[in-house]
């Protein structure tokens, strides 16, 4: 399944919000990508996440797939939502 | 041979003797070779290891980070843990040993530079700088690698040793083994960096600003290190070797009598109670205040909190830190300032505007005012840390009445907020400002019914009084803090405050400086606010003099009209009064305001 969202902190995914993203993709075992302008990557891997230099205003399409996918696009979704805690 | 001498920047005094251990950057020797089909299990086993060793090492420097440096500044090593499992990294190598049969080393710095590569097209310098840390984790996890291998075991002096780099980042500089790095030389730094400070709060002397240090001093060679002037001595002449050690015993002992001092308080010989205390950039300097015996912190820096950090630390966490300060000192005082960002202290992270004049700029109290979110959080953090008694809090660059009420209206809106949620603080929290700007100088008198105290900057009052900033190499000669024009604004503003009853400390450099100390005490300021590291001795100095001759000498130092007069004036009388003490005059510092 897929979703997309919109980066609204005004840094952007940045290192922190990079942590974060990947440490919840980490607790499950579905296969989880983040797309950004034709570029995607493995949204377990922290350098990749960095590599889309997703900044304020971007939207990113999430796909997840697997065991765990929909409560993972969820638990990242609320992270959106929060602007990263920033 | 013969000795060689170099001049830097002393940053950290003190005079060591010891050989050199020169810090470079090695260059990564990774060949590929081919594995049979048979070694692939056992390449990948040594590779597994090889990462579980360089997880607990990053996890060792995290914990030493933390402990020296605060909790912000170790988040980037939950950074490096995660970089270490990256797929695209650890995963990526996993894959091209067992499927290409390429050897662990190799295989690694083929993902890495993939990494890179991938890297490329990413413009932002911000994002782009996570390439250090993979660079930090890759090069940590190919010496693993190599060393598990029993490769060349690296041959380095295990005893004490002077270290020399071109430069040392903070988390290496906080985790300097200090009981074997007597002295530490490098190249870039400046008087306010973290190593530098650092290394005054360890008490390791230390010299910056030496240029290609690395060609000038080769690994093993004996060296001289005169924190004091700055001077180091290659393969010193045996004459020269003689003399260091002598200065070496006398500063020894002038330091013996300088611990004599720390319970003993600051007053002069004819009774006159100076407070002295100290200014607060790090938590490292936190931990070594006891031994310094300061009347509290007149100065916290509290933007170290997000210099040091990439992103603004949570109510929880500056609450935590200012609590931190307030027991170190408890039950003297701890002046915290609020952030002074802007200028040349510009966060990573935080989006700054580009400015002609930034130092006539988006600074300080109006960057606080301009992001009423950030103020607001730094607001009750310091509120609820006031709970403990010896807390005050500080605005600071104020320039003048409006601002300050609206700085003051701020205040009292949060704390009716934290009433509102029945949270304590403080109701006799007393409340100050920096006299940092001519504005405010002139007006002081209006400002001082407005709040509990004032503290003089000088660094920036010298500053804007001469309109000459001392990072433009052009005019630094000009940044003067003994020009007439400072002295009377420091004159004005004492009279000022004690028209209306308050006190008044100065917390610049000048506060530190010995030859100006005699000058400061008969302007009548009640407290001076130093750096640690300068406290002892000019507590020394406090306890030699006689008010009485301060005012005297004052009265006639400021019927000077210019600033070289006052300087000669000043010096004449620091070594007729002090001329035998090994007295530290820092270089003139680049890049710091207080």
């Amino acid at each position: 399944m897929t979703i997309a969202l919109q980066v609204r902190n005004e840094l952007g995914i940045h290192a922190r919000p990079a942590q974060h993203i990947v440490k919840i993709a980490s607790r499950h075992k579905a296969e989880f990508f983040i797309e950004k302008d034709g570029n995607r990557v493995n949204g377990k891997s922290i350098m990749g996440v960095l590599m889309l230099a997703a900044e304020q205003g971007s939207t990113v399409t999430l796909t997840a797939d697997g065991e765990g996918a929909e409560e993972l696009l969820r638990e990242i979704q609320t992270l959106f939502d929060a602007h990263f805690y920033e | 041979m013969r000795e060689q001498r170099i001049q830097g920047i002393g940053v950290s005094p003190g005079i060591v003797i010891g050989e050199a251990r020169v810090h470079a950057r090695r260059r990564l020797m990774v060949r590929p070779r081919a594995l049979a089909v048979d070694q692939v299990d056992a390449e990948l086993r040594h590779f597994e290891r090889a990462v579980e060793k360089s997880r607990r090492g990053i996890l060792r420097v995290s914990t030493q980070v933390r402990r020296r440096l605060g909790a912000d500044s170790a988040n980037i090593f939950e950074a490096h843990l995660l970089i270490l499992d990256d797929p695209m990294l650890t995963g990526r190598a996993r894959e091209l040993i067992s499927k290409e049969k390429l050897n662990a080393d190799f295989a690694l710095l083929t993902a890495m530079s993939e990494i890179q590569r991938a890297f490329s097209d990413v413009k932002d310098e911000f994002f782009r700088q996570r390439l250090d840390d993979l660079e930090d984790v890759g090069r940590r996890l190919i010496d693993q690698i190599q060393s598990g291998r029993s490769h060349k075991a690296r041959s380095q002096p295990t005893g004490p040793h002077i270290l020399v780099a071109d430069d040392l980042s903070p988390s290496e500089a906080a985790c300097l083994d200090t009981t074997r790095v007597i002295g530490l030389i490098t190249e870039k730094g400046s008087q306010t960096s973290h190593t530098a400070i650092l290394c005054r709060s360890v008490g390791v002397p230390a010299i910056v600003g030496v240029e290609n240090v690395l060609e000038q001093i080769k690994q093993g060679e004996v060296c001289i290190l005169d924190g004091n002037s700055g001077l180091i001595l290659v393969e010193p002449d045996p004459s020269t070797m003689l003399e260091y050690s002598q200065l070496r015993r006398v500063f020894a002992g002038f330091q013996l009598e300088l611990d004599q001092l720390t319970h003993e308080p600051a007053t002069t010989l004819d009774g006159h109670r100076v407070e002295l205390s100290a200014n607060i950039e790090l938590p490292t300097e936190l931990e070594h205040l006891p031994k310094v015996g300061a009347d509290g912190i007149g100065l916290f820096r509290s933007e170290y909190l997000f210099l040091a950090a990439e992103t603004m630390p949570g109510e929880e966490t500056q609450f935590r830190e200012y609590r931190k300060a307030a027991r170190a000192v408890h039950p003297r005082r701890v002046i915290i300032r609020t952030f002074d960002l802007g200028g040349d202290k510009q966060p990573g992270g935080m989006q700054f505007p580009h400015e002609a004049n930034p130092f006539l700029g988006w600074r300080a109290i109006r960057v606080s005012l301009d992001r009423p979110a950030m103020f607001r959080t730094q607001l009750r953090a310091i509120l609820r840390a006031s709970v403990e008694g010896n807390v005050q809090l500080m605005f600071p660059m104020v320039s003048g009445v409006v601002e300050l009420r609206r700085a003051l209206d701020f205040l009292e809106m949060v704390k009716a907020e934290l009433d509102a949620e029945r949270l304590p603080w403080n109701r006799e929290l007393k409340t100050g400002i920096m006299v940092e700007v001519p504005s405010a100088v002139l007006v002081a008198d209006e400002l001082a019914r407005m709040v509990d105290f004032f503290s003089i900057g000088t660094n920036d009052l010298t500053q804007y009084t001469l309109a000459v900033d001392r990072n433009n190499h052009t005019v630094a000669h000009l940044y003067r803090s003994l020009h007439p024009a400072v002295l009377r604004s420091i004159r004005l503003t004492v009279e000022a405050a004690r028209r209306a009853g308050i006190w008044v400390g100065l917390c610049g450099e000048l506060a530190g400086d010995p030859a100006a100390l005699m000058l400061l005490l008969g302007l009548g300021l009640d407290e001076l606010s130093v750096s640690p590291v300068l406290l002892p001795e000019i507590k020394l100095l406090v306890r030699a003099l006689r008010m009485e001759d301060c005012r005297t000498f004052t009265d006639r130092v400021m019927s000077l009209g210019d600033a070289d007069s006052i300087q000669a004036a000043c010096d004449e009388v620091l070594r007729g009064q002090f001329g035998d003490l090994p007295l530290w005059r820092p270089a003139a510092p680049q890049g710091d305001n207080s």
